[in-house]
């Protein structure tokens, strides 16, 4: 399901203009994209939370090569599934 | 993270977002409550929602696995589940690293440069000459030589003096501000980054534009070539030698216009060889649904309207319970499948009901049969 498919059945359930719900699509995205830039969790109700997360610099090897090098630290976002969705979508 | 204080929460991010789009609280969380709904359901489903500048929440399929209870030391089997997960898009990778970038210089040059002239300003603070002399060094913060050259001749002053240091820190600060700013200027590489799009841009474009040309050229030939075939079927020889004079004169053209194209011209010169192979290929194809006599389904369990991102092995999966019978479901879809790799979304399949032997994989034979309808269907597709 891509975004234009959620937009337009969310516009259908709720009864709003696609117009308002593509604007209020792209709200959402923002805040949440600005909340794990500032290093702070993202709590989505009934679904999940968002937490960015440190990841260390660590030795990897090319299969191919064997060579070795290293990844550089980085931050990721990962999901953590709410227990209802879980047992929802088992 | 367990202890983050400033998490957005439910309440909050409600809060945030109608101040954000300026639309009432009540409807936005009518809207959020609604996503929620619509992104569950369609999880329920086994299907994946990409949101656009956040990423995608998808479910996994956990197989089945063996483990040991750690107390009894009994081994269990943990049955197969489905996961949810979440991938970030790549803006939002970008985004995320780009203050720790700056928290931390990760290039080595430049930290390299910043910890020299952090050196050079200690040296230059235990001398006990003021801020007139750091103008000097900010001078030169670019030519590295003359700063490395600085360094292993100084430091050597330090151990003598370990007293004069602490004064040396009280005047670091306001130093080390200025001293930053040129190495920050250096840090940021605009003029790279507006490059490469426009380059790759150009590339790809003239690539595409040549392979339009070729594919044009190509398919006017094989077309030639194929009507040249017919005619010569049919019998009418005299018609043939117009067209063929026609089909030189185009080769010659190809060769005169340019060498790079040339690999395209060698293409052209070895259309006929395929275009008669193209007969003994469609024969034997319509000689190979004959070859598995396993092709016949009377009774089926169920149908199966496929969804966006399934594929025939999962639905294979979910009816008896293991991948490999995907080849079953395929042979008894042949009429609307042409492809097993190739799904479209909607298409009703019809799930047969197989025997005890076709489910049977300890038995060598089935794994063969099984084995040989897979890479015939497989090698029918790469033809």
């Amino acid at each position: 399901m891509t975004t234009k498919e959620l937009i337009n059945n969310i516009a259908e359930k709720t009864g709003m203009t696609k117009k308002q719900v593509e604007q209020l699509m792209t709200a959402t995205t923002k805040v949440i994209n600005t909340s794990l830039q500032e290093d702070h969790s993202v709590q989505l109700q009934n679904f999940g939370t968002l937490e960015p997360k440190e990841r260390r610099a660590r030795q990897v090897t090319n299969p191919k090569t064997g060579e070795k090098s290293v990844t550089r630290a980085k931050r990721v976002v990962s999901f953590r599934a709410n227990n209802k969705l879980k047992t929802i979508v088992k | 993270m367990a202890t983050d204080t400033n998490k957005l929460t439910w309440v909050r991010l409600r809060q945030s977002v109608a101040k954000e789009s300026g639309i009432a609280q009540k409807d936005v969380a009518l809207f959020l409550s609604c996503m929620i709904d619509q992104m569950t359901v369609t999880m329920q489903k086994g299907e994946s929602i990409r949101i656009s500048g956040l990423g995608t929440f998808y479910v996994q399929d956990m197989a089945p696995r063996k483990s040991v209870n750690v107390k009894t030391g009994e081994s269990i089997i943990i049955q197969g589940y489905h996961k949810p997960g979440f991938t970030m898009e790549r803006s939002t990778a970008e985004n995320m690293n780009y203050v720790h970038n700056e928290l931390t210089p990760m290039s080595d040059p430049i930290r390299k440069l910043n910890d020299q002239a952090d050196e050079i300003l200690n040296i230059l603070a235990d001398m006990g000459q003021g801020p007139q002399k750091v103008d000097s060094t900010e001078e030169t913060p670019t030519p590295t030589a003359e700063e490395t050259t600085q360094i292993p001749t100084e430091p050597t002053q330090i151990p003598e003096e370990p007293t004069v240091e602490q004064p040396s820190n009280e005047t670091q600060p306001a130093e080390k501000e200025i001293e930053l700013l040129p190495i920050d200027d250096i840090q940021s590489p605009p003029v790279k980054k507006e490059f490469h799009p426009w380059m790759t841009a150009g590339i790809t474009m003239s690539v595409f534009c040549l392979l339009l040309i070729g594919g044009y050229l190509f398919l006017q030939h094989k077309i030639e070539v194929w009507a040249n075939h017919l005619q010569e079927k049919v019998g009418q020889e005299i018609t043939v030698s117009p067209s063929l004079t026609d089909e030189i004169s185009f080769n010659e053209e190809i060769e005169e216009e340019t060498t790079t194209i040339d690999n395209l011209a060698t293409s052209t010169e070895s259309i006929p060889d395929n275009t008669a192979n193209a007969t003994q290929v469609s024969s034997e194809e319509e000689t190979t649904p004959h070859v598995n006599p396993q092709g016949e389904y009377t009774e089926f369990i169920a149908t199966e309207i496929l969804a966006k991102d399934s594929r025939l092995a999962w639905v294979a999966k979910k009816h008896y319970g293991e991948k490999k019978f995907w080849v079953y479901i395929y042979d008894a879809n042949r009429d609307q499948l042409t492809n097993p790799s190739v799904i479209l979304p909607g298409t009703r399949l019809r799930i047969p009901k197989l025997s005890k032997e076709q489910m049977d994989l300890t038995n060598p034979d089935t794994q063969r049969s099984i084995k040989e309808m897979e890479d015939n269907f497989l090698n029918r597709t790469s033809n």
